[in-house]
């Protein structure tokens, strides 16, 4: 076994256990007693925080705890990534992104740990109850009933939620209802309420294929759950799509013209025919 | 990299402690020899004389004894000591990963390409910091941008609004290889994709490419600096406007029954077409004339496929 240096490992170890949480003096003693497997004393362990002290670590005691507030080397970041932090805070206040940005700011807290400067975490606008309420519905397994304008009338839909989804600056609740993945503007919605009915995990049933011509087939990027399922002679390329939401999927598929049919289902090809008629006669051509 | 207190600042401390922080961190950020790390001992003020290579060692068994794992100096690594992991690395969550997605897709929407540039970056120093490969590669995913060669990726970058010509090596998406040769225009951001456009000057048309097919960026000449883009300029109507999703730089008009007006400027006419077209029965195009009429010609061409 290779020598190595007894006194400076504790000064690591007790650093980890610091990295992880707050302790008081008896708290962190008995800590790192157990990780080192020796005894530690109170004299030992000042003489070890004052070494990370000496090297520049923000160690303080905080309601009687010593916390570590800083690791003084490590994630450095640009000019550009802070200006993109502020952008990320500006962006957040304007939007109710729940759990979201708890997640970008526990990234924050995890970083700042590890490193020379202080990065602001983004203030959690007031929470909103119906994003509350998806999020809890989600993390738990609940179907949700969600009232919304859907044009000029009120619908009142009983489905299972899939996420939270920013669309530019808008925000919106993604669910499944009736196989297919539904995207609601936050603004359309009057109410959202948790069932009482457990969701079937299984939720959408919707495949959507559709084919790809010439040179599009060739630099297409595959969308996240989408696959290729078939490649023809003419190098045409057969497409399933899972996930995406109808009418997304149907505009996206519009805008690649000719070059695209959606082959099935021929519910979603006579949707196809609709759209591109309504289309037309806003040209008066039908 | 630090700022040492003074010693009569702090007392009681455990120099071989210090030392180990200190060739910890210097490793943190590349590998290292010992001389190398002898000489960021003394560098940072720690210690005023070399140490031995034992010592040195020492510090380094000690390290691993902690849980780093270090590779053993050899040819590969240029007879340094390389840090694979440490146990202050960063770990990433996929909750974490899904919320830096989510804003990533929010505000880069609109096609705001530095924005997708900057997260690239923070992406980028993220994944340096982490040793959990699946968090890399789903922030590597993010943007895709890994996909563009960084040679080309600095150049274009370095290039934005300069308008000098360049000749690069271009494939295809079939795959065929030819050198180009163009006034640089503008980078933008269409379908999480980076594109570069300007005006070809040996064909005399506007062109546009795709950043991840660039090879290579063969030459760069002093260009005009007079050189204006040109561009496609639209006009059209826009119901249900909060669905979709318009360019930061439209100006817009609301209309009094709440219809948008929009006027808005692409790169090209394929891009506006495609725009107006992904708008579906919600959009109606103004002008110009022959945008209009490919529109529409595009729209009976489909509708003869879903007959």
């Amino acid at each position: 076994m290779n020598k190595i240096n007894v006194a400076s490992l504790r000064v690591l170890q007790m650093l980890q256990l610091l990295f992880e949480k707050s302790y008081t003096m008896n708290e962190l003693t008995q800590a790192l007693s157990n990780v080192s497997g020796e005894r530690c004393t109170n004299f030992l362990l000042s003489k070890y925080i004052n070494t990370c002290r000496y090297c520049g670590m923000d160690i303080r005691k905080v309601d009687g705890k010593y916390t570590l507030l800083k690791l003084p080397f490590g994630i450095e970041f640009s000019d550009n990534v802070l200006e993109l932090f502020e952008k990320i805070n500006t962006y957040s206040s304007q939007m109710r992104l729940g759990k979201n940005v708890r997640a970008y700011n526990s990234l924050i807290a995890k970083i700042n740990r590890r490193s020379g400067r202080y990065y602001s975490k983004v203030e959690v606008p007031d929470e909103d109850r119906y994003i509350k309420d998806f999020e809890f519905a989600l993390e738990n397994g609940w179907k949700v009933n969600i009232k919304y304008k859907n044009n000029a009338e009120i619908e009142d839909i009983l489905c299972e939620p899939l996420e939270i989804a920013c669309d530019g600056y808008k925000l919106a609740v993604v669910v499944s209802y009736l196989g297919e993945k539904k995207k609601i503007l936050y603004s359309d919605i009057e109410e959202i309420t948790v069932s009482d009915i457990k969701s079937s995990g299984n939720m959408l049933s919707t495949s959507v294929i559709f084919t790809l011509k010439n040179a599009l087939a060739k630099r297409y990027t595959l969308r996240p759950d989408e696959k290729v399922v078939g490649i023809a002679d003419d190098g045409s390329i057969t497409i399933l799509n899972k996930t995406e939401d109808k009418q997304s999927l149907l505009n996206r598929l519009l805008k690649y013209d000719k070059m695209c049919e959606v082959i099935s289902p021929r519910m979603y090809r006579k949707e196809m025919k609709n759209l591109i008629n309504k289309t037309l006669s806003n040209y008066d051509i039908v | 990299m630090y700022t040492f207190q003074t010693k009569a600042e702090v007392t009681q401390i455990s120099l071989t402690g210090a030392r180990l922080i200190v060739i910890l961190s210097a490793l943190m950020v590349a590998p290292r020899d010992l001389s190398e790390l002898n000489n960021v001992l003394t560098e940072c003020g720690l210690v005023d004389k070399y140490y031995s290579a034992d010592t040195i060692r020492i510090a380094i068994s000690t390290l691993k004894a902690f849980g780093c794992k270090i590779d053993r100096p050899c040819k590969s690594t240029k007879f340094k000591y390389r840090l694979s992991y440490h146990p202050f690395s960063l770990s990433i969550t996929d909750e974490e990963v899904n919320a830096l997605k989510t804003l990533y897709s929010g505000m880069t929407r609109n096609g705001d390409y530095k924005v997708a540039i900057q997260y690239n970056e923070l992406f980028n120093i993220l994944i340096e910091n982490t040793f959990d490969e699946e968090a890399a590669g789903k922030l590597r995913n993010i943007t895709a941008f890994y996909k563009i060669n960084p040679n080309v990726y600095e150049k274009i970058l370095s290039e934005d609004g300069k308008h000098n010509i360049l000749t690069i090596l271009y494939s295809t998406p079939l795959k065929q290889t030819s050198t180009k040769q163009f006034v640089f225009g503008k980078i933008f951001l269409k379908s999480n994709k980076l594109y570069v456009e300007g005006y070809d000057v040996n064909i005399n048309k506007p062109v546009c490419y795709n950043l991840s097919r660039i090879k290579e960026v063969i030459k760069i000449e002093k260009g005009d600096s007079d050189y204006k883009p040109q561009t496609c300029k639209i006009k059209y109507l826009l119901r249900n406007s909060d669905y979709h999703v318009i360019s930061s730089e439209a100006v817009t008009e609301k209309m009094e029954d709440g219809v948008l007006k929009v006027e808005e400027v692409f790169s090209n006419k394929f891009f506006a077409v495609q725009h107006i077209l992904s708008l579906g029965a919600d959009c109606t195009i103004l002008e110009p004339a022959d945008v209009r009429e490919d529109v529409i010609g595009k729209l009976l061409e489909l509708s003869k496929i879903y007959e």
